[in-house]
């Protein structure tokens, strides 16, 4: 099996499965939690992407394009 | 014995106390109450009474490094001192960590002739809940030892509280100097983002973590700040402005003080009765002391809060990534389970918080403009200090704690005491200001304290 299929087939399996899904979520991350707390994340998962919604619902025109960097001279990191 | 900063002052130069007295009063009082309220994680005796000696000597041949001078002071543990570890209240934690000892903010406090009396508690890492089953002392509230101190800077408001050092560090990256400060009946100032160089603390919200005075009054934070606030190379967040005097900017009065009373229906719905009248109690005796009132909506309130504390999960993520892959077991559950929730916010979702947090700074200070208001004012939190079991789960939803918009737009912000609720617990008063605009934010909440007398409540736990 080639790592297409592979990642095609883990896909497959976590679609639908909350527990699954956060446990890919964490993979990528290189966190492997145990069960327990596994469940308690895939619970808290819904109402985290809820409130993520909400902040891609608010409409911010363009009055700013992204997080700024500033390249000026009045911090103190600044020359 | 002086209660504090101020009057331990003069009462050192009029000779009525020595810094050594003051400091042994404070180490017989962590002696008795320590052991009950779980103010340090660590303490610094014999550190503090010599420094207090040489602080006595420099008084006696003339030199006065002013209002801090010999003033014993706790250090939340998650802020590195030259006297030891620092250990964030975790089993993570690296020892090593503390070892570059104190950076510039503590090298200021020391130059100012303060007295470092010990490490204070902390929940683990700032974050999460008190946990039962680490071995850390569980900080309880001088209040009530069955109510919780609120945190994250529990050891330095219940220290003050409670009468074991006079002033203290905390910090506050959605709301923890002024929640504990609200709940423990102290005064407890978030400077503006930029204002007071954070080195030498270990970081959890990198663009929303404050270093903030806590104290008994306004006058005792104004005194800190003074010597806090300022620019330092060490850390790129901080802006290069003029020094400030903010003790010399207490008048004392409230006249010709435009003041904007938050309105907004998330506060109400959020807070107590209780809490409610004690609040329009606290902006009717503004009203008696000449400010003048408004009613004041916050644009994109709930969308401030609610992006706070996605971000710092995020960022606190971004810090913890590679410990929490090789030492999850060894975190506490509420702070692993908090962390990892970063993870679950995408690069874009980022952005866009960080779009989001950046238009309602503008739309404030705009409304703000609009409605001529110098500072808003609402509840610290909409409950008064929740107990560790059998809580109101709303009195412990993160709807009823009205500071994190703050942090999203790094303005100056303080809780100062406003009154009592119900069950005669500490209510706070939240103070926010405009950007750099902290001598305000500070002479509105000492003005506040010549008018009435919350700030002199003794908890029945006290030295």
């Amino acid at each position: 099996m080639n790592s297409k299929d592979q990642q095609s087939d883990e896909t497959s399996d976590s679609v639908g499965d909350p527990f699954a899904e956060m446990r890919a979520l964490l993979a990528y991350a290189g966190i492997r939690p145990p069960d327990d707390d596994l469940g308690s994340l895939a619970r808290l998962h819904p109402g985290l992407l809820r409130r993520v919604e909400r902040m891609h619902s608010i409409d911010t025109g363009d009055e700013v394009q992204a997080a700024v960097f500033r390249a000026d001279e009045h911090s103190a990191g600044g020359c | 014995m002086p209660w504090t900063i101020e009057g331990a002052a003069r009462d050192l130069r009029a000779g009525e106390i020595t810094c050594e007295q003051l400091t042994a009063e404070m180490v017989d009082a962590a002696d008795r109450l320590d052991p009950e309220l779980g103010t340090y994680l660590a303490r610094f005796d014999d550190e503090a009474l010599l420094a207090a000696r040489q602080a006595d000597a420099e008084l006696a041949s003339g030199r006065d490094r002013g209002p801090l001078h010999g003033i014993p002071l706790g250090i939340k543990d998650i802020i590195a001192t030259d006297e030891g570890p620092t250990t964030a209240q975790s089993l993570v934690q690296p020892q090593e960590w503390g070892a570059q000892g104190d950076g510039p903010l503590m090298a200021r406090l020391r130059d100012a002739g303060a007295v470092v009396m010990g490490k204070t508690t902390t929940m683990e890492y700032a974050v999460g809940r008190p946990d039962f089953t680490k071995p850390f002392p569980i900080p309880r509230n001088p209040w009530n030892p069955d109510r919780w101190t609120g945190g994250s800077s529990s050891g330095t408001a219940n220290g003050i509280a409670s009468g074991q050092f006079l002033g203290g560090l905390g910090t506050d990256t959605g709301g923890s100097v002024r929640l504990p400060a609200a709940y423990c009946g102290i005064s407890g100032h978030k400077p503006t983002f930029g204002l007071v160089p954070k080195s030498g603390c270990i970081p959890l919200g990198l663009s929303y973590d404050h270093i903030g005075p806590m104290a008994r009054t306004a006058w005792d934070c104004a005194a800190m700040l003074t010597v806090m606030a300022g620019a330092d190379p060490s850390d790129r967040t901080t802006v290069r402005r003029e020094r400030v005097d903010y003790v010399s900017g207490l008048s004392g009065d409230l006249a010709a003080t435009s003041i904007g009373v938050i309105r907004n229906q998330a506060i109400a719905d959020a807070t107590s009765e209780s809490m409610m009248e004690v609040f329009d109690g606290a902006v009717a005796d503004m009203a008696t002391g000449g400010a003048k009132i408004e009613s004041f909506e916050v644009p994109l309130y709930e969308a401030m809060a609610e992006g706070t504390f996605m971000a710092l999960q995020a960022e606190a993520f971004a810090w913890h990534r590679s410990t929490l892959g090789t030492k999850w077991p060894e975190y506490g559950r509420p702070t692993r389970l908090t962390i990892a929730q970063g993870a679950m916010i995408s690069a874009g979702d980022l952005v866009q918080i960080e779009r989001v947090r950046q238009v309602a700074r503008h739309r404030v200070l705009k409304a703000m403009d609009d409605a001529g208001v110098s500072v808003l004012v609402s509840p610290t939190t909409g409950y008064a200090a929740t107990p560790f079991s059998g809580a109101d789960p709303k009195a412990v939803s993160m709807a009823a704690i009205h500071t994190p918009a703050w942090n999203s737009t790094g303005f100056p912000a303080m809780s100062v005491p406003m009154g009592f609720d119900e069950d005669e617990l500490p209510c706070g008063l939240q103070i926010i200001g405009r950007p750099f605009a902290d001598a305000e934010v500070l002479r509105v909440g000492h003005a506040y304290q010549q008018l009435t007398n919350w700030h002199e409540g003794v908890a029945p736990i006290h030295a």
